[in-house]
């Protein structure tokens, strides 16, 4: 099948496990012990096997860092929230049937079988013969009543973490079903990032040349320079150009080369040319795995350039907005910018989790407010809920320099403008405007560019997600999030990089025609 | 000049200070239109579109001067207008305090602001009604422009510190619930913090945490690593490009300044490659290497900006001492150049203090990780896991304050540094 | 045109500091008012209070009679130039002179025409119409001056003030200046407040002159008046290079003479005219330097030449009487008496005529001539 089981051949680390079952005759219901350990690939799964039970039609999988003692526990307050279980698998004939499948999950892998009950679960377990996937109805997985067995990737899992697992199958009735139902096997699918040792030679070779290259060329400018005196700088600033030249021309120029290879992780060192394939297939319908004839990068694009966009602008807005307000002659003035730097203090990816708590369905938010709204798992609201949170976490800074700015504007123009009675909003828009543009300008550039490619914010935040379908990018993904999840999960080297060079040259030229445009304007303003 | 000057440019102080917070009270009113929508209460939304509808005609019809003509059409809407707002806010009130949940915090929040001005709308229009109808006495015109003077001063900045009340809730809002988050008993993320409640526990976990403390660790050496290592080579280079004109300087520092346009993330993989190369990976080297890189052009940018500043003749005379250059690295430059220093130390601690991406990427031990990524994997990607959210807070805040306190005591350089930096580049 | 009225105003910042105490004058109308006076004496905040830019602490201020404490400053129907020139300065001259005006709304508000007519007008009366769309970083310092002026102007006030609008200009242009702004008060007839803290604008500029010193107006009056008939010493020492030559003694029977006076047995002595004689006690006795004879080689004399400064049209001689120095102008000596002045010589006689002297009280206030 496709490349995306070739990402679970990666190399790996065996995590200890141990592994108990019991056959499902009354409570308690089968659990099995998994400790993850050492290597764990950045999701954080677990590969798990139960077999199914005739007559249900759901199967609710539950996590746990203390051990399941009685199922009553369990259900309906689980170790998740509420009794809502962390995976849950639908049975039916026919998926497009169902009518209770409302809510969103974070999206997990499964297979299953009519046939094949897996004895043990091999690290590389590949999707073979007689193993199907599910249809997906709005993200659920469906199977049919004759599957025997389910093996699935369970995400969410914490590292280094104890962590149990029960399954429980509904039926009907709506009650729990655990007889019949037996946990297979369970195990860390430790798919790694991590490539394994391929020739490094390769990569010596090209470092030899640019550090060899950089010094020889600044030992002969050296002594080719015509003065004594400054020649000494070739001297102060080599180990900073080398440095720089190393770690990020080279990779920069070695992920160019990359994108026209067919590098993945699964032939590791033995990529090919293969010309502009990679940038062929990025718009091609093979990708288009949801058949809506955009192969995920469209969508992505779209969203990026509205997550830059909405971003930048509500930070300007409300930077200047702000500033103004710091700098028009209030009480506490020292007080109140020290209270407005905090979300800009607050170390990035910290706020953005505590923002995930609480913009969760049972977070605070919605306690607050009274509502109801899962901010993260609907599709609308995802979007808004991640501008949101980099909005707040990026005011701050643009009112701090704002504010500086504006403090450097001589005041007794606005006197020569009070005594003309040149009112409030007029002041603004063409007095106070005009001269924060020099500073406003590159600080816009640089927000933008940076927005762009901000990462952490949506990856902590939702992980790209609501996922909505495999292997097509999630509602909240922009590009590169989802050249993370290209070259990463997937482990597709070249791909990723092509992906990447479209990113960089889509930067270039929305830069150059950026300051194009606000050179021209300054020259006519 | 003529005798009616006065009248002529005076709108009552009363008037005035209504259309202020009204314009407080909308941007409240839009919220509670909010509010409404999202819980799904469609007649609280359509009451509070009423609020806001009539809001909007207060702040928007108020005539900037004295009306040239009398206008009783617009002194009628203003009266009728501040009515419908303090009727409408009350009925919203009401129906919240008869619905399943009850009246909250946020409903006082949103309606009150719409009752108040409505009701000061109406007062202060009925006080005014001469001057709607461009009645006014020169005597009435002079004692209120007396009177705005006087008190213009108190309304407007009262009405600016509400703004920045709200605007300060706004922004301390997620680090005030981590801290209440924190304190609360459990793990779960559906907390009941009260004061009688309030417990220490996740804090006592989290300080006596080995894992805990590994990460810190991890953090301050890599962060103190990568701001000497990154001082060592970019002062130099800074002094270099300021002080000596070479062939390929320009080129130089064009190179810096591309640099900052190349995102982490897309050089992941090749950066991965290189480091796996130089068999830097899972170590601390390699990490303060990369972070180093990452702030190299910055701090380049900044101290060479402020090199250029101190006068050669300091150097020179130095020399004609006998100094050599380190001596005149250390006893001139540096002494000197103290600030920009401090601000490029400060950027780059900060920078590997806070990184995750490239921390997530090179790591593989967990006793190597460093505060970010073992955070973070505390909390992963669970949906809702309830399983470390209390410790979670806990760890968030010790290790927020820290760096909170570093940026307010030296805000001001930030400031400045991200200004200069921004301008020049 | 407007008359402008200044009743019992004070300013106080805190209670520790008094920038204008009790300032009481009105100035008619048309009339080009200077207030002068050295740094810190009040002379720019009364004007910025006049302008509406800062807070009257105590007392009226009116325009045309009305008293506009209250009134924001747009209201007043004044134009201000200041002494930074103000300058909007991302916009060219143009728009600087054209932006208060397009701004205006409502009953205010100007067509396009009039705005144009009246920035042409301007421009054309200060020679600035080549320079219409420079901006200001292009200009002169004078260039720029006569922009904010021009800008001042556009609003065709009742009162124009100017806040030391020829400080920043070098002294060439300062003089050009000066008769540029004197020939503009005379074609156009504003009334004019202007403030400075030269004396030499201000005797060649004002109708009358403002001297004020720590917040307390010294004297208000025409300028000659001021010089030759001095209100107190203050004044007497402000207006005149080099200044009034100031002599304190005693008054009595009609002469006076010098304390401080090492003379011993000859003290300096000048017999008072009969206007002061009638003064008993401590006072001062005040006269201008132009206005003093020197007699070299009087045996009466007992000054000492102490020094000299030889500027070309005159020679400024400074005398030592053991005790006093005092300083005389001498126009044109000729070649004999640069001599003796070079020689230092002494027994030196002072003349002086009576018109000339000027007495005041201890307190320094003038004694008033019967």
């Amino acid at each position: 099948m496709k490349g995306r089981t070739a990402g679970i051949t990666a190399a790996t680390l065996l995590a200890l496990l141990l592994l108990s079952s019991t056959t499902a005759q009354a409570t308690p219901p089968p659990v099995s012990e998994v400790s993850i350990d050492g290597d764990v690939d950045l999701n954080n799964r677990v590969r798990y096997a139960f077999q199914t039970v005739p007559e249900s039609v759901k199967y609710d999988i539950y996590y746990s860092d203390e051990s399941f003692n009685n199922l009553s526990e369990i259900v309906p307050t689980a170790s998740s929230v509420s009794g809502f279980p962390d995976a849950w698998i639908f049975v039916s004939e026919d998926p497009a049937d169902d009518p209770s499948i409302q809510e969103t999950l974070k999206f997990f892998r499964c297979w299953w079988s009519p046939t094949i009950i897996p004895e043990t679960l091999a690290t590389d377990f590949q999707v073979e013969e007689g193993w199907f996937e599910p249809t997906f109805s709005t993200g659920m997985p469906v199977i049919p009543p004759d599957a025997t067995s389910v093996v699935c990737d369970l995400p969410g899992i914490v590292r280094g973490q104890e962590v149990y697992v029960a399954t429980v199958a509904i039926d009907e009735d709506g009650t729990s079903v655990t007889e019949g139902l037996e946990v297979l096997s369970a195990i860390t699918t430790a798919e790694s990032e991590r490539p394994p040792d391929p020739d490094m030679t390769r990569v010596y070779i090209a470092i030899g040349v640019i550090v060899g290259g950089l010094s020889l060329t600044a030992i002969v400018l050296y002594f080719l320079s015509p003065s004594r005196r400054e020649r000494s700088g070739y001297l102060f600033v080599l180990p900073a150009i080398l440095l720089l030249a190393t770690l990020t021309f080279y990779p920069v120029g070695y992920g160019i080369y990359l994108s026209f290879t067919d590098e993945s992780a699964e032939n590791y060192g033995e990529g090919e040319f293969v010309g502009l394939d990679n940038y062929e297939l990025l718009f091609s319908d093979e990708r288009d795995y949801d058949g809506d004839g955009d192969p995920g990068f469209w969508r992505t694009f779209t969203f990026t350039l509205i997550w830059t966009f909405g971003c930048v602008i509500m930070h300007m807005l409300l930077g200047v907005l702000f500033a103004m307000l710091l700098e028009s002659g209030i009480i506490g003035k020292v007080a109140w910018r020290t209270i407005l730097l905090i979300p800009w203090a607050v170390p990035g990816y910290i706020s953005v989790i505590m923002w995930r708590g609480m913009l969760n369905r049972f977070g605070w938010v919605n306690g607050i407010l009274t509502s109801d709204i899962d901010y993260l798992g609907l599709d609308s609201w995802a979007k808004f809920s991640v501008i949101f949170v980099n909005i707040w976490m990026g005011f701050s800074f643009m009112t701090m320099t704002t504010s500086g700015a504006l403090a450097g504007i001589p005041r007794d123009m606005y006197e020569a403008a009070n005594i003309d009675g040149v009112g409030r909003y007029h002041r603004f828009r063409h007095l106070t405007l005009p001269q924060l543009m020099p500073a406003l300008v590159p600080l816009s550039l640089l927000g933008m560019i940076w927005t762009f490619n901000l990462f952490h914010v949506i990856f902590l935040m939702t992980g790209g997600g609501p996922d909505r379908f495999y292997g097509e990018p999630g509602v909240t993904d922009i590009l590169v999030t989802f050249v993370y999840d290209v070259a990463f999960i997937d482990g597709e080297y070249g791909l990723g990089a092509a992906w990447s060079v479209i990113i960089f040259l889509m930067l270039i030229v929305f830069s150059t025609a950026y300051l194009v445009v606000t050179k021209a304007g300054e020259v006519d303003g | 000049m003529k005798e009616n000057l006065a009248v002529r440019w005076w709108t009552p102080v009363s008037l005035r200070a209504v259309a202020s917070f009204g314009w407080i009270s909308l941007m409240i009113a839009l919220f509670m239109c909010a509010v409404s929508w999202m819980r799904g209460d469609e007649s609280g939304l359509t009451t509070a579109f009423m609020v806001v509808i009539a809001n909007s005609v207060i702040v928007f019809i108020l005539p900037e001067d004295v009306p040239a003509r009398p206008v009783p059409e617009k002194f009628a809407l203003f009266l009728v207008s501040g009515a419908s707002m303090t009727v409408f806010s009350l009925s919203y009130i009401i129906h919240r305090a008869d619905s399943s949940v009850g009246l909250t915090l946020v409903d006082y929040w949103t309606a009150a602001p719409s009752m108040l001005v409505g009701a000061a709308a109406v007062i202060a229009a009925s006080r005014s009604s001469r001057w709607f109808m461009g009645k006014a006495s020169t005597e009435e015109a002079l004692n209120g422009l007396a009177r705005s003077r006087k008190h213009s001063g108190a309304i407007i900045q009262t009405a600016k510190q509400i703004v920045l009340i709200h605007l300060g809730i706004f922004a301390i809002l997620p680090p005030l619930w981590t801290v209440m988050l924190s304190l609360s008993p459990g793990n779960s993320l559906s907390m009941d913090f009260s004061i009688s409640t309030a417990t220490l526990e996740h804090y006592e976990k989290m300080w006596g945490s080995e894992r805990f403390w590994g990460w810190f660790w991890n953090s301050i050496i890599v962060s103190v690593a990568t701001t000497i290592f990154g001082l060592t080579i970019a002062f130099p280079a800074a002094y270099g490009f300021s002080r000596y004109r070479f062939y390929g300087r320009k080129i130089g520092l064009f190179m810096f300044l591309i640099v900052q346009m190349f995102p982490g993330a897309l050089i992941l993989v090749p950066y991965f490659i290189v480091m796996k190369g130089l068999g830097l990976l899972n170590t601390y080297a390699g990490l303060v290497v990369a972070y180093s890189v990452t702030a190299l052009p910055l701090c380049v940018w900044l101290m060479k900006g402020f090199f250029d500043t101190i006068p050669r003749e300091l150097e020179e005379a130095a020399r004609v001492d006998g100094c050599s250059q380190m001596q005149i690295f250390s006893r001139i430059i540096f002494p000197l150049s103290l600030p920009a220093v401090a601000v490029t130390c400060l950027f780059s601690f900060l920078a590997a203090w806070n990184e995750y991406l490239l921390a997530l990427t090179f790591l593989s031990d967990t006793d190597r990780y460093t505060l970010p990524v073992g955070l973070a994997s505390m909390v992963s990607s669970a949906q809702a896991g309830d399983s470390y959210w209390g410790d979670f807070a806990a760890a968030s805040i010790l290790i927020s304050i820290p760096v909170v306190l570093l940026f307010i005591t030296f805000q001001r350089y930030l400031v400045d540094g991200m200004v200069a930096g921004a301008v020049k580049g | 045109m407007a008359e402008v009225g200044f009743d019992g105003v004070w300013k106080e910042y805190d209670s520790d500091s008094v920038a204008v105490k009790d300032l009481t004058i009105h100035v008619e109308s048309g009339e080009f008012v200077v207030l002068v006076g050295p740094s810190g004496c009040g002379k720019t905040t009364s004007l910025r209070m006049l302008a509406g830019l800062e807070e009257i602490t105590e007392g009226n201020i009116s325009i045309d009679g009305v008293v506009v404490n209250d009134l924001p400053p747009k209201a007043r129907g004044i134009g201000m130039v200041f002494q930074s020139y103000a300058l909007y300065p991302h916009m060219n001259v143009e728009r600087n002179l054209s932006f208060g005006l397009r701004m205006q709304k409502g009953a205010e508000r100007l067509d396009k025409e009039e705005i144009e007519n009246r920035v042409s007008d301007a421009a054309e009366l200060l020679g600035l119409t080549e320079y219409l769309d420079r901006l200001p970083k292009n200009l002169s310092g004078g260039q720029r001056q006569r922009v904010a002026l021009g800008r001042a102007l556009v609003r065709q006030p009742e009162v124009l003030l100017m806040d030391e609008p020829l400080s920043n200009l070098d002294a060439k242009l300062r003089n050009q200046m000066r008769i540029e702004l004197r020939r503009l008060h005379e074609e156009l007839g504003t009334t004019t407040i202007y403030v400075t803290h030269d004396q030499i604008e201000a005797m060649t500029l004002a109708d009358r002159i403002v001297i004020m010193n720590e917040g307390r107006m010294q004297q208000f009056s025409t300028p000659l008046e001021a010089y030759h008939h001095p209100s107190n010493t203050f004044v007497a020492s402000f207006l005149g290079t080099p200044p009034m030559n100031l002599v304190e003694g005693n008054m009595s029977e009609g002469v006076f003479v010098a304390t401080d006076s090492d003379a011993g047995e000859k003290p300096f002595t000048m017999k008072m005219p009969s206007h002061y004689s009638s003064f008993e006690g401590e006072c001062t006795l005040g006269f201008r330097p132009e206005n003093t004879a020197l007699k070299i080689g009087d045996n009466n004399g007992n000054f000492e030449i102490a020094g000299f400064e030889s500027l070309g049209s005159e020679t400024i001689v400074h005398l030592d009487h053991p005790g006093i120095r005092i300083s005389a102008v001498w126009h044109r000596p000729g070649p004999e008496a640069n001599r003796q002045i070079m020689d230092r010589t002494s027994n030196v006689r002072v003349e002086i005529d009576e018109s000339d002297m000027r007495l005041f009280d201890s307190e320094g206030n003038a004694v008033k001539e019967v």
